[in-house]
């Protein structure tokens, strides 16, 4: 054994360091996140940084300029760092940090420097097929015509439309994996006429184009202001838009949530009010228990872009149906709306649409919108299915409430959308404050009367919903009308949901909620048809 | 994670029920207790499929070297020590199937020249490897390198020859049993990955035979790529 060993013991080393040397250059090519403490000899001209329409955005909303994150990173330590780096890729005056890839030895020098706050080891290239919307395209059909007029009808959206809001002044920024002939789209026709897209990047290429590549925001801006034979199918057909490609199809890879930073930085720059992000990164590069708005960069740079006065708008994710289940980065941050995904059959989150809450207790998703919609493809008409698609009709939304209350902040929009869903003041793991309408955030929509109540007996607490609403049948007991659903939940004494789920009250019974089940202290919310109330049991059964 | 539980009855049904139709459940505290199992968690486990070549350096004339093969079917556990550190075991069944060159000196197992000889040896197979993974991720795999070493035990053992007859008619003699080759040998295992995917190289430590009859020993080096199922 010995001299078998011997005799092709070179040819095992040789083996083994062709391995070796395989793997090594990719371990050379890890990145690192290099933040520094402070942002000294660093001078903000206005003027310079944003343009014309940045500058007047940040001055309209009372906006500071030159603050801490308006600052650039110091260019000595930018200097300082890159000549100890092997390679240097991206810089960040929000984050006041760059991305570097550099050896051990020189990353320890890097680290010793006394500017430099910590160094994150960034997530890496992965080699994977991420999880994509399924697009089904079809033929324009009767459903497809319905499915068009209801994607806004279910928003209210034609109250918008009547009183003359579709997102004029409001600039929005689409963040995607590109925009594959939205420039000769017939559905985006209007959009270019009146000069509408404003600006355009490639953060993956640095290139101004990006209707050569990516079908995905072609569809994502249908949904956002894309008109197919004269009827919208997003709610922001008057407003400006910024395109940036920030992502590649069918790979996730690291750089890609840089370019996500930058673009937030460049979107700032131009005077987006709103960033609408059909994007989001999981298990590659993160745990769920990460999802709290802090581990991830790029959920950090989320929460810098709503403290500039952007509202951003995410995405929740299609991760509901798979191992990871919960939302997304950057839909964990705190201050940015999450949109998950609701079937228009059922107005019950459809089956992919990643649920809640974020990692520290955050509720999300915020709202919820159709998770299948009609819209533009590079070549055609057709639906699509995605949470990517619930996110463009709210902002589309959200860009209407904005040109309706312009002196509102970012933020109180925020919480406006969230108190106009169709669910509010109930929320869920699920469906968030429900699907956001339009009567209700112009304060069109008055009270509602009780439609169901409790009970309390021995054995259960039953809500008896009121017999209006018990759907009717016909004398062979077949349906007339279609059930409503009623949502409720269970919520402890600490605050903390329990339980929660959606029934179909179909019939004219009761639904129960075994005493047993029920602690001292605990609260069941219900909502049934626009109505909201609690029952809180205040003693052990 | 948050698994929940839809249950969606067809509109059909409803007439019939008696109770109203729960069309979504779902238990919070149940739904959110943090896995110990998953690709980048402490614990893992998964499938795993092999395809490699038997070869050495410099090339040994007397096998046929694209046709020299290696397949094995096995599972793999991983247990996390750190982000960057992992250690397991795999277990597999594998069969190694060594074609003998038609031009090599024939004095092994006869002095006859066939057209075709194949050794093939099936054996359960037991590694033990150390996982290096080179960067921070999320709960995935990733690049990783594994230095590990192993052993198998043979189940079986068969020797098989062909010869052309007249025509196309092909004379097939196959011995089960075969007892030349050694019932058990130990490895030294290295592969990269990446995912799902990995090309591994592996070094036997023994001699493959009990006693070569003369012939040369057979390739010690088994280069190959390897599919996890997960």
């Amino acid at each position: 054994m010995k001299s078998l060993f011997q005799a092709h013991y070179s040819h095992f080393l040789l083996i083994f360091s062709l391995l070796l040397l395989r793997t090594m250059p990719a371990g050379a090519q890890v990145k690192y996140w290099v933040f520094f403490k402070d942002k000294p000899d660093t001078h903000f001209e206005a003027r310079q940084y944003f343009s014309p329409k940045g500058y007047e955005r940040r001055v309209k909303r009372h906006l500071v300029m030159g603050d801490y994150y308006d600052l650039p990173v110091a260019f000595r330590y930018i200097e300082e760092v890159n000549a100890l780096s092997d390679s240097f890729y991206a810089c960040s005056r929000w984050l006041n940090a760059v991305v570097i890839s550099a050896g051990s030895a020189s990353l320890h020098q890097i680290a010793s420097l006394p500017f430099v706050s910590k160094i994150e080891a960034t997530h890496t290239l992965k080699l994977t097929r991420k999880t994509e919307d399924s697009l089904h395209i079809f033929r324009i059909k009767k459903n497809d015509s319905l499915l068009l007029r209801f994607q806004l009808h279910r928003m209210k959206g034609e109250i918008f439309r009547n009183r003359k809001l579709d997102g004029k002044g409001i600039t929005i920024a689409v963040f995607d994996v590109g925009f594959r002939n939205a420039d000769i789209h017939p559905a985006f026709q209007h959009l270019f006429k009146r000069g509408a897209i404003r600006a355009t990047y490639d953060f993956i290429g640095d290139d101004p184009k990006v209707y050569d590549r990516g079908s995905h925001g072609t569809m994502v801006l249908g949904c956002l202001a894309g008109v197919f034979d004269s009827i919208p199918m997003g709610l922001a057909t008057g407003a400006d838009f910024l395109l940036a490609r920030t992502e590649r199809a069918h790979v996730e890879i690291t750089f890609e949530e840089y370019s996500w930073i930058a673009a937030a930085e460049w979107a700032d720059r131009h005077g987006a009010d709103i960033i609408s992000s059909s994007l989001g990164y999981s298990e590659v590069r993160y745990f769920q228990e990460e999802m709290d708005g802090r581990a991830a960069p790029i959920s950090r740079a989320a929460n810098i872009a709503a403290s500039r006065g952007i509202l951003v708008i995410n995405a929740a994710g299609n991760e509901a149906e798979n191992s990871w289940g919960t939302i997304v980065a950057p839909a964990d941050a705190d201050s940015v709306l999450t949109v998950g995904g609701v079937d228009p059959r059922t107005d019950v989150a459809i089956s992919f649409s990643s649920t809640g809450p974020a990692a520290d207790g955050t509720l999300k998703p915020n709202v919820v919108n159709l998770g299948i919609a009609f819209t533009s493809f590079p070549r055609k008409f057709g639906t699509a299915e995605g949470t990517s698609f619930a996110t463009p009709l709210t902002a589309g939304f959200d860009a209407c409430v904005w040109q309706a209350y312009p002196q509102k902040n970012n933020m109180e929009i925020f919480h406006m959308i969230e108190s106009s869903g169709h669910l509010f003041p109930y929320f869920d793991y699920h469906h968030g404050y429900g699907i956001p309408q339009a009567d209700k955030v112009l304060g069109f929509a008055g009270q509602t009367a009780p439609t169901f109540h409790f009970d309390l007996s021995d054995a259960y607490l039953e809500v008896k919903i009121n017999e209006e609403f018990v759907p009717k049948k016909d004398e062979d007991g077949k349906l007339l009308t279609r059930p409503k659903n009623l949502y409720y939940k269970i919520v402890k004494a600490n605050g903390k949901i329990r339980k929660y789920g959606v029934v179909l009250a179909e019939i004219d019974e009761p639904i129960y909620f075994e005493r047993s089940d029920l602690k001292k202290g605990e609260k069941v919310v219900v909502h049934f048809e626009g109505y909201t109330d609690s029952y809180t049991i205040n003693e052990e059964p | 994670m948050k698994n929940f539980t839809l249950i969606l009855i067809i509109m059909a049904a409803l007439n019939v029920a008696q109770a109203q139709t729960e069309i979504l459940h779902v238990d919070v505290d149940t739904n959110t207790t943090e896995s110990q199992f998953g690709p980048n968690r402490r614990h893992f486990i998964h499938t795993f499929m092999s395809l490699g070549l038997h070869t050495q350096i410099p090339a040994n004339g007397n096998y046929n070297f694209p046709r020299s093969s290696y397949l094995s079917f096995g599972a793999l556990y991983k247990l996390k020590l750190s982000n960057y550190f992992s250690t397991g075991i795999t277990l597999s069944f594998e069969n190694s199937s060594i074609q003998l060159a038609k031009d090599r000196p024939v004095t092994f197992p006869d002095s006859l020249r066939h057209s075709k000889e194949t050794l093939d040896q099936f054996a359960l197979s037991g590694s033990y490897y150390l996982r290096i993974n080179m960067e921070k991720r999320g709960n995935s795999i990733g690049k990783y390198l594994d230095l590990g070493v192993g052993g198998l035990l043979q189940t079986g053992a068969n020797y098989q020859y062909e010869d052309p007859l007249i025509g196309k008619e092909i004379k097939e003699v196959k011995i089960r049993h075969y007892p030349m080759l050694r019932a058990s040998n130990w490895y030294l295992y290295t592969a990269i990955g990446i995912n799902n995917f990995a090309l591994m190289a592996r070094y036997r430590m023994q001699s493959f035979f009990i006693d070569r009859s003369g012939l040369p020993e057979a390739p010690p080096i088994m280069i190959g790529i390897s599919w996890g199922f997960f």
